[in-house]
């Protein structure tokens, strides 16, 4: 592993037990997360990001199962990484890492506090099963991390029951969780899709603090591009279960080679697209379902570029424009090919 | 949703092709899939195919007296005599009567030196088919004697005959209270549902009312209620609308709360805009849509209605002989002496167990096939 | 939290109110009244009565009256004197008739309950967590069968192993040298001894459908959100499987208490009867087959009563256990 990356994922491949029949939901996926940077995983949903990121913490439901690959650690500087696919599901190991080194939030706020048990115990369990704290040192740390995430008078809300919090203090609430152990990597699916706009706001400016003053690196899930720009370093759009381009934020909003991520920034509506009678743009078709992959490329039936005989034929390799882009498209495969000619 | 979330209802959904598939497609798919299900799908249509053709199916008819062979017990059918003498027809050994010399009660005795073998299409005691016609051709007979399969009671009637036609009955009066139950399920469930307010809460407070009192015990008391004159066959209407009578609540809450959720659909809307009246809405567009619901819902009825009538005829408070049905016949094991000497009379209980079973894992199956998205 | 105790008390005053016209239907239901059986009787004992004295015993009785005075009437003992009425057949107050059995049908009752939950939470959470393992399929089909054998025939069935196997009768609920004699210490003994054979067999049914609900509910929570965040935390499986799922599990089976409770109730008198315990089941089919309507009516009252008490309890026991319930009205 290099120096600064933390965590390190290599060739991963998912699959769902379909009665039997396992069906790929991520073939091959790789990336790295630097520390104290944001990746952002980009896709439609069902794309397979959420999917990933649960497979990351080993949570992934019965159904779904890592076949292949590896999820590599580095807890410390100067310690050998561990690689998680390795660990047993819900063994010791894997369970010492979550929720103290690796913190993960989810989409709804709403589902994801059990609804009979307090905030303060939520939290507090967390806080004394990983730092061995005591009662009063659990809930004097949860009030503490209660404010931090800038929860209004957290000695009372530590208290509360979760149906007595808005889904923006929800979400709020699920962070000051996560944080309780200080992890080095928060994992973050989705965090705002189930918010309101301001609330949304609020809470990514919250994360993007973290990140500042904590140097917290984070894995953000998301199908939002506007987010994207706002808290990421570097993004990987995902499209049915692979990457089909990567690299750092400026680069790939500014140069996007991937047919499909062109499609998806011309999908983002700008101001002025309404005075100037511009329609929407969208991208033609649908995502396919998990059991209809279309062979070769999966993107090729609603792309514009579509090159017959070769696209449905194959998947596409990884191609390396730069030190810092990789796309997996014939587009550019041919285009190398002619530069080296 | 999250991916796996909706990979996982895909996935319980068995959808690969959604979009070609109508409903009724789906809900087949999907409750081939509960074998328990096609199991008790088989097992009822093998009870209903015997309560059709009773008659036929039994070897005597339900009143025929057996005076030489009274109170005992079922007769095996055998390929091997008692030298191990293979027979390619089966038989049953024949049986002579002795007296008792102490109690002077009639005995049967095995004769295991006679065989009485087994023939299809025999000529036996008439009957009405269907009261319709005519005839006396039976599925089975013992050449030069006679059968019980299931033994006789103390009237030397075949337990196995009088069971077949108890299916007949048991399961007609199932269907019939069901039926009603049904109706009054979805006209009550569905004033509730589609007009809401005053209504709705008034009906769902007597709803709630029947359902929190202990049915058992009122079931009793209305039978009790019915006049002591009256025949058997109005009681026997009188028992299906005491069972439907209660029976009709869990209908009526399933077509509210679907009528409820579904009025508040865009195609409701729709529907009212383009200005189909109320009864064209409830029955064009939003029955088809709880069908389903209420198929499973009579399917889970059905047991319930099956052991509650089985239960009334057993204290001898539901049908009454001659109307013969599975707890009638069990009205003769009431106490523990006649099954000390006869444990073949609760046979008719094995049946009953069955149906239930039955009707249970149709009721499962149905239940996940209502709802392709379901778990 | 006082608004919801408060209106489910008015909700159980209400529906007693309601058991009782109920009941009371169910006493003017058949045809003819007491007088007309008691002439009928002395009739048949060769001496019948005038149409005087006919006139006089209904007015006697009250039965001349409209059915609304005698509602009032019979409702006014009962709750003023604790008078349900006399019961011609036994030619004894009900009360007393009742009071008399009633005791020993609460035990049996509250013991089948107890054995219910006891058997069924386990055995429920542990097919939930091993889904489709050998064990959950094994409790799935014994709870299938369980479901799908009426009480009486299990009832038969046991009652005719015990003969076949024991040659003792396992009906009834004690030995005969205990049979009148006065509570002692070895009395409640053999009480218990005879008594888990009722219980198995009132309870079997409803155990199998709690074992069956407490599954589903609790495969239900493991799926929830909530449950990946809590192992997201890093709780261990057996922690987290008895704090969340197990928790939010029970309530609906607290929920559903007074229902099978109202199960139990309901299917005691069928057992009394076929075990010939000395409960109130023989008693109220007696009085049924009798058309002995006031001992019947008032027997009804009494089971709904207890099922209407025991779903108020329930209530409240959900309070206990539920926040969002607890809350409500406070904020």
């Amino acid at each position: 592993m290099q120096n600064d990356v933390i965590l390190e994922v290599h060739n991963l491949h998912i699959t769902l037990d379909f009665d039997g029949e396992d069906i790929p939901v991520v073939q091959g996926i790789d990336f790295e997360l630097s520390a104290g940077k944001v990746l952002a995983l980009v896709g439609e949903s069902g794309c397979g990001k959420s999917v990933t990121s649960q497979a990351l913490l080993r949570l992934l439901p019965r159904e779904l199962r890592i076949t292949s690959g590896q999820i590599n650690f580095q807890a410390a500087d100067g310690q050998a990484p561990v690689d998680f696919v390795s660990l047993a599901k819900d063994g010791k190991k894997i369970r010492e890492i979550r929720g103290n080194q690796i913190a993960m939030i989810f989409q709804e706020p709403m589902s994801s506090f059990s609804v009979l048990h307090t905030i303060g115990n939520q939290i507090g369990e967390v806080i004394r099963l990983h730092l061995k704290a005591s009662k009063a040192e659990a809930r004097a740390l949860t009030v503490e991390l209660l404010d931090k995430v800038g929860i209004p008078d957290p000695a009372r809300a530590v208290d509360q029951y979760p149906y007595e919090f808005s889904g923006g203090m929800r979400q709020r609430g699920m962070i000051a969780k996560a944080l309780a152990c200080n992890p080095s990597v928060l994992i973050a699916d989705e965090p705002t899709t189930a918010l309101d706009v301001t609330i949304q706001a609020q809470v990514l400016e919250l994360l993007r603090r973290l990140k500042a003053d904590d140097g917290m690196s984070m894995i953000f899930i998301t199908h939002d591009l506007g987010v994207v720009a706002q808290i990421a370093d570097d993004v990987a759009i995902m499209y049915m279960g692979r990457i089909v381009e990567k690299g750092p934020v400026g680069e790939i909003f500014g140069n996007p080679q991937h047919p499909y991520t062109v499609s998806l920034l011309n999908a983002i509506p700008r101001l002025g697209d309404l005075s100037a009678r511009r329609e929407l743009a969208s991208i033609r078709g649908s995502v396919p379902s998990l059991f209809e992959r279309p062979p070769g490329c999966a993107f090729h039936p609603r792309c514009d570029s579509f090159m017959e005989k070769l696209c449905d034929a194959q998947p596409p390799p990884l191609t390396r424009l730069s030190p810092i882009h990789e796309v997996r498209c014939f587009l550019h495969q041919a285009a190398e090919k002619e530069a080296a000619l | 949703m999250t991916a796996p979330v909706q990979a996982i209802s895909l996935r319980k959904g068995r959808l690969k092709r959604p979009e070609m598939a109508t409903q009724w497609q789906l809900m087949w798919w999907k409750f081939k899939k509960h074998h328990m299900a096609l199991v008790g799908m088989s097992l009822l249509a093998a009870f209903v195919f015997s309560a059709v053709f009773a008659e036929f199916l039994s070897p005597a008819v339900p009143s025929e007296r057996n005076n030489s062979y009274l109170a005992s017990g079922p007769m095996g059918i055998h390929f091997f005599d008692a030298e191990w003498d293979f027979h390619a027809r089966p038989f049953v050994y024949a049986r002579t009567t002795k007296r008792d010399p102490v109690t002077l009660r009639k005995l049967s005795v095995v004769d295991e030196s006679n065989h009485w073998p087994i023939e299809f299409f025999v000529r036996g005691s008439t009957y009405k088919f269907w009261g319709l016609f005519e005839t006396d051709i039976h599925l089975f007979g013992a050449k030069g004697g006679f059968i019980h399969l299931f033994g006789t009671d103390t009237l030397g009637r075949d337990v196995f005959t009088r069971t077949l036609h108890a299916t007949r009955v048991s399961l007609s009066v199932g269907l019939a209270g069901v039926s009603f139950a049904f109706i009054l399920g979805a006209i009550i469930g569905g004033i509730a549902g589609y007009f809401g307010g005053m209504i709705d809460n008034a009906i769902m407070r007597l709803i709630e009312f029947i359902r929190s009192v202990p049915s058992l015990p009122l079931w009793l008391a209305l039978s009790a209620a019915l006049p002591r004159e009256w025949s058997s066959f109005q009681v026997y209407l009188a028992i299906t609308v005491i069972l439907a009578l209660i029976g009709w609540t869990h209908l009526a809450r399933t077509v509210r709360s679907k009528l409820l959720a579904l009025r508040e659909e865009d195609f409701t809307l729709a529907a009212r805009l383009s200005g189909c009246t109320d009864m064209r809405i409830i029955l064009r567009h939003l029955l088809p849509a709880f069908m389903s619901y209420m198929i499973v819902d009579v399917t889970i009825a059905f047991p319930e209605i099956l052991l509650a009538e089985t239960s009334l005829s057993f204290l001898g408070l539901g049908l009454r002989e001659p109307v013969e049905s599975w707890g009638v016949l069990l009205y003769a094991a009431q106490n523990v002496r006649s099954i000390a000497h006869m444990p073949w009379l609760l046979i008719p209980g094995l049946f009953v167990v069955f149906a239930v079973l039955a009707f249970n894992f149709v009721g499962d199956g149905m239940r996940d096939a209502a709802d392709p998205y379901s778990k | 939290m006082i608004r919801f105790v408060i209106n489910r008390f008015v909700y159980m005053v209400l529906t007693m109110a309601a058991v009782s016209v109920v009941a009371f239907v169910l006493i003017q239901l058949p045809p003819g009244d007491f007088a007309d059986s008691y002439a009928n009787k002395r009739q048949q004992a060769g001496a019948p009565i005038t149409a005087e004295e006919l006139d006089n015993m209904r007015h006697q009785l009250g039965i001349d009256r409209p059915w609304f005075v005698q509602y009032g009437k019979w409702v006014s003992n009962m709750v003023l004197e604790g008078d349900m009425g006399y019961s011609w057949e036994w030619r004894r107050p009900v009360t007393d008739l009742i009071g008399e059995r009633l005791p020993l049908t609460l035990l049996l009752a509250f013991s089948t309950l107890i054995l219910m939950y006891v058997v069924a939470i386990p055995i429920g959470i542990y097919s939930a967590v091993r889904q489709y393992s050998a064990t959950d399929h094994i409790f799935s089909t014994v709870g299938y069968v369980g479901l799908a054998t009426p009480n009486f025939l299990l009832a038969l069935i046991l009652m005719y192993l015990g003969q076949r196997w024991f040659g003792q009768s396992v009906g009834g609920l004690f030995s005969p040298e205990y049979q009148d004699a006065p509570w002692s210490w070895p009395r409640v003994v053999n009480l218990m001894e005879h008594l888990w054979v009722p219980v198995v067999v009132l309870g079997t049914a409803g155990t199998a459908y709690l074992i069956r609900t407490i599954r589903a509910s609790t495969l239900d929570e493991l799926d929830k959100m909530y449950v990946m965040a809590a192992r997201a935390g890093g709780i261990s499986p057996m922690r987290l499987l008895l704090k969340y799922p197990v928790r939010m599990a029970l309530n609906p089976i607290v929920a559903t208490l007074g229902w099978r409770l109202t199960y139990v109730i309901s299917g005691a008198p069928i057992v009394g009867v076929v075990m010939s315990l000395p409960d109130t089941g023989p008693l109220f089919l007696h009085a049924l087959l009798n058309q002995d309507m006031y001992l019947a009516g008032g027997m009804v009252l009494i089971y709904c009563a207890f099922t209407i008490i025991g779903t108020f309890i329930s209530d409240l026991l959900l309070v206990l256990l539920d926040p969002r319930i607890r809350m409500e009205g406070q904020a």
